[in-house]
């Protein structure tokens, strides 16, 4: 018999052995998978990172050159792990891999995400980072200068610190004086209170558009220690922190290493730069320093001017900035100056407001002068001419005053009724049909006598009009400006003192409504090219020339620019202005929103206009108005600030005197415009893909 | 007999592929924590606005850390192991920084990360 259980062994050895070697492959296979996918992980992340460091690179490159439109393709890191890939295409052939440069632009461009996608200022960028097999790709749209945070007055790291008269506020544009509500935010989360405001006189307010918060996790009521001025719906703590920018501000003082400015001249005066101007030390100009358009000033050390910054550009600084705010408001809405300093920045001001105040209390009789720099004015309008009663020897200063304020408001109420302030041409139009009324307003600010004025018949309609504005024959004084000027000048304060800021500032009053065809020099008439130069055409004369309008010799501006009818709506008699082009309807614009930007109740408050950045702390004292935003980013590495309103570390805030923060959007949309081509791109949007 | 010591063969075999097997998933592992730990470590030097110290910091070699940099994860830290991070910073220009993130543990490197930093 057979033992058929023979080769049942050899059965079992081959049955077991197929089990443990699949087994076998199976633990191999997921050994071999594990670790490729570990490999394929690492790689994932090493090409993201060199997506990153490509991203990094482009940006760096177009912060040297905005124009650059180069590529890189396989650009190793230097240790040779990975690699990164970008380049550039026109708007409309741009595909999902492209970059879009559109730096320079002034009108939106197309991308790969559809038309009008990469806004003007911007770039659209995309980089593609490559580790072994993986590829991980990043898109970036940047913008020219500091993405400012909308709504944001203030954006401070520390403690706010306000005393005294406190307005935080906002608007649409210069021209659009619509409120919009402005917020102040501190990032910090230290314990105690972050945000204090305390009266400095029972008469001062605090007044807050939006809201005030802190990102501190605390409750509101130990943030914030505002002495009940504000209710406490508008307190609010635990909020976000905000992403503030980080400009690289001495990679961009170094970058205009090779154009040194000018030397500053020690003795006093006004300084005016243009271009690029690079200083490797301290400056300090004494007296008003003016950026012609487009300069560029870097300072590699502290910047002091004692006197404003004005004008169209940019202020660098690697250490602490100190500036008085400007007697004059800066025409233009892309007329502001971008101030980035790494170090502290105090911006002054001359308690002017405190200093009117303190006059109309003490209400002297002040006396119109009939020589010096009015002297032309009375050779043009003498008081006896036509026996005009409105131009009293002696006048109360509260009277001077009020008058002056009431008059000033009752002309941006007729700007603002106008209901186009973005229309230049209807907004003119609509100046020439109250022209009467603007007549009489102009008398009480400035030098508008029209010699047999129509304000001296008893039965005009323009006397009507402003003695129901004044309160009665009684109250009518005319030309206030230069009655405040001359008291003024007349206290012979020093260039730096609150009389002398004053009379530049009632000056300027004056030289914006005074007659069109009037000036401080009458030899210095411009040039007209119309067909019948006369009286009225000369006026208008002025605003042709708005280019050059220089306000110590050019006519009255403001009447200039609206006392003339265009073609179609001319009155018997009246010659008629050109019809507006378009540069000209954007001067109209212009000259309105200088006006508007007095802020009545604190006219002698000085004037800055653009953006703040620091690493240090912020102070602004001694009646200031900001118009613009104030970033303040602190570095703790940097000291403290100790001056006579206290200590503050870096990212503090301190607003004190009469002080006035208004965020004005338009200046901000799409970045800060003047930053753009010197060295600071800031990322709007960061996309992994 | 013949089977038996067949099968004895290769269970040695077999036992040995599956020790490498299991071997190779720990360092997958290992590498895999390894590399989130160098990617921690970029990205917390990539959340400090300021203070970025160019130099050399080797955290298996005591290396302290200046000031605060490089920040934590550096120099070490245990997931399992104790992995160890070395940081390189370097300034290409006035606007870059090349940084690289080396991890290793006591006995063998692990991965490395590199990246441009913007200053």
């Amino acid at each position: 018999m057979i033992d058929t259980r023979k080769g049942f062994a050899l059965v079992y050895f081959l049955l077991i052995s197929l089990i443990i070697v699949m087994m076998t492959g199976a633990v191999l296979t997921m050994g071999h998978e594990g670790l490729a996918a570990t490999r394929s992980g690492v790689d994932a992340n090493r090409a993201l990172y060199a997506a990153e460091a490509g991203m990094t690179d482009l940006i760096a490159k177009l912060e040297r050159d905005p124009a650059f439109s180069g590529s890189a393709d396989e650009l190793e890191l230097s240790d040779k792990t990975s690699r990164y890939s970008f380049e550039f295409q026109a708007p409309s052939a741009a595909t999902a891999l492209q970059c879009v440069n559109n730096l320079a632009g002034d009108a939106p461009v197309d991308s790969y995400r559809g038309p009008g996608t990469v806004p003007p200022h911007s770039a659209l960028l995309v980089v593609t980072g490559r580790s072994g097999l993986s590829a991980r790709t990043v898109e970036a749209l940047v913008v020219s200068g500091l993405d400012v945070i909308v709504d944001d007055a203030i954006t401070a790291t520390g403690k706010i610190t306000m005393e005294g008269d406190v307005r935080i506020n906002g608007r649409k544009s210069l021209t659009d004086t619509h409120a919009l509500e402005a917020n102040m935010h501190t990032n910090s989360r230290d314990s105690g209170y972050l945000v204090t405001y305390r009266r400095q006189e029972s008469s001062d307010a605090f007044e807050v558009t939006g809201q005030l918060t802190a990102s501190s996790s605390e409750p509101a009521a130990t943030v914030f220690d505002v002495a009940g001025a504000v209710g406490s719906s508008k307190l609010q703590s635990n909020t976000p922190q905000k992403n503030l920018p980080t400009p690289n501000i001495v990679a961009m003082v170094s970058d205009g290493a090779g154009s040194p400015g000018p030397a500053i001249p020690a003795l006093p005066g006004e300084v005016r730069l243009a271009g690029t101007n690079h200083y490797g030390t301290d400056v300090t100009v004494n007296g008003d320093l003016v950026l012609e358009e487009g300069t560029l000033l870097l300072v590699d050390g502290n910047l002091t001017v004692n006197g404003s910054i004005s004008g169209k550009g940019q202020v660098v600084v690697t250490g602490n900035t100190e500036f008085y705010g400007d007697a004059e408001v800066a025409h233009g809405l892309d007329d502001y100056v971008s101030l980035l300093s790494q170090g502290h920045v105090v911006l002054k001001g001359f308690q002017g407001q405190r200093y009117m105040n303190g006059l109309a209390a003490a209400n002297p009789t002040l006396t119109r002068d009939t020589s010096g720099l009015f002297a032309p004015f009375v050779a043009a309008n003498p008081p006896s001419s036509t026996g005009s009663p409105f131009y009293p020897p002696s006048v109360p200063a509260d009277l001077a005053w009020s008058n002056l304020q009431l008059s000033l408001s009752e002309v941006q109420q007729i700007i603002q009724s106008a209901g186009s302030p973005h229309d230049g041409n209807a907004l003119r139009e609509y100046l020439f049909q109250r022209e009467t009324d603007l007549d009489a307003l102009m008398a009480v600010i400035a030098n508008h006598d029209h010699g047999a004025t129509s304000i001296d018949d008893p039965s005009s309609s323009e006397r009507t009009y402003i003695l129901g504005l004044l309160g009665g024959a009684g109250n009518l004084t005319l030309d206030n400006s230069s009655i405040l000027a001359t008291y003024m000048r007349d206290q012979g304060g020093g260039p730096l003192s609150a009389s002398t800021f004053l009379q530049d500032r009632f000056v300027h009053l004056g030289d914006l409504f005074r007659q069109g065809q009037s000036r401080r020099d009458l030899s210095l008439l411009p040039a007209y090219s119309g067909p019948a130069p006369g009286l009225i055409l000369a006026s208008w004369g002025v605003f042709e020339n708005y280019g050059t309008w220089d306000p110590a010799t050019g006519g009255g501006i403001f009447d200039s620019m609206q006392s003339q009818p265009v073609e179609g709506t001319i009155p018997p008699g009246l010659d008629a202005a050109p019809p507006l082009t378009a540069e000209q309807r954007e001067h109209v614009l212009d000259i309105a929103q200088g006006v508007l930007q007095f802020e009545i109740d604190r006219l002698g408050a000085a004037h800055f206009k653009g953006v703040v950045y620091t690493s240090g702390a912020f102070v602004a004292t001694d009646d200031v108005i900001v118009r613009g935003s104030v970033l303040v980013n602190g570095n703790p590495k940097l000291g403290e600030l100790v001056i006579d309103e206290g200590t503050f570390q870096p990212g503090d805030v301190g607003l004190f005197g009469f002080t006035t923060l208004t965020y004005v959007e338009e200046f901000f949309h799409d970045g800060v415009h003047n930053l753009a081509g010197n060295g600071a791109l800031d990322i709007k949007r960061w996309t992994a893909r | 007999m013949l089977c038996i010591g067949l099968l004895a063969v290769l269970m040695v075999f077999v036992f040995s592929v599956i020790v490498g097997g299991l071997q190779m998933q720990t360092r997958a592992e290992s590498v895999e924590q390894a590399s989130s730990v160098a990617r921690e470590q970029i990205e917390s030097i990539k959340a400090r606005p300021f203070e970025i110290i160019e130099g050399s910091f080797d955290g298996k070699a005591g290396s302290p850390a200046l000031d605060g940099f490089p920040p934590p994860p550096y120099p070490s830290v245990i997931r399992g192991a104790e992995y160890f991070l070395s940081v390189d910073v370097v300034a290409v220009d006035e606007r870059v920084w090349y940084c690289k993130v080396a991890v290793e543990t006591s006995d063998r490197r692990m991965t490395t990360m590199e990246t441009y930093l913007k200053r």
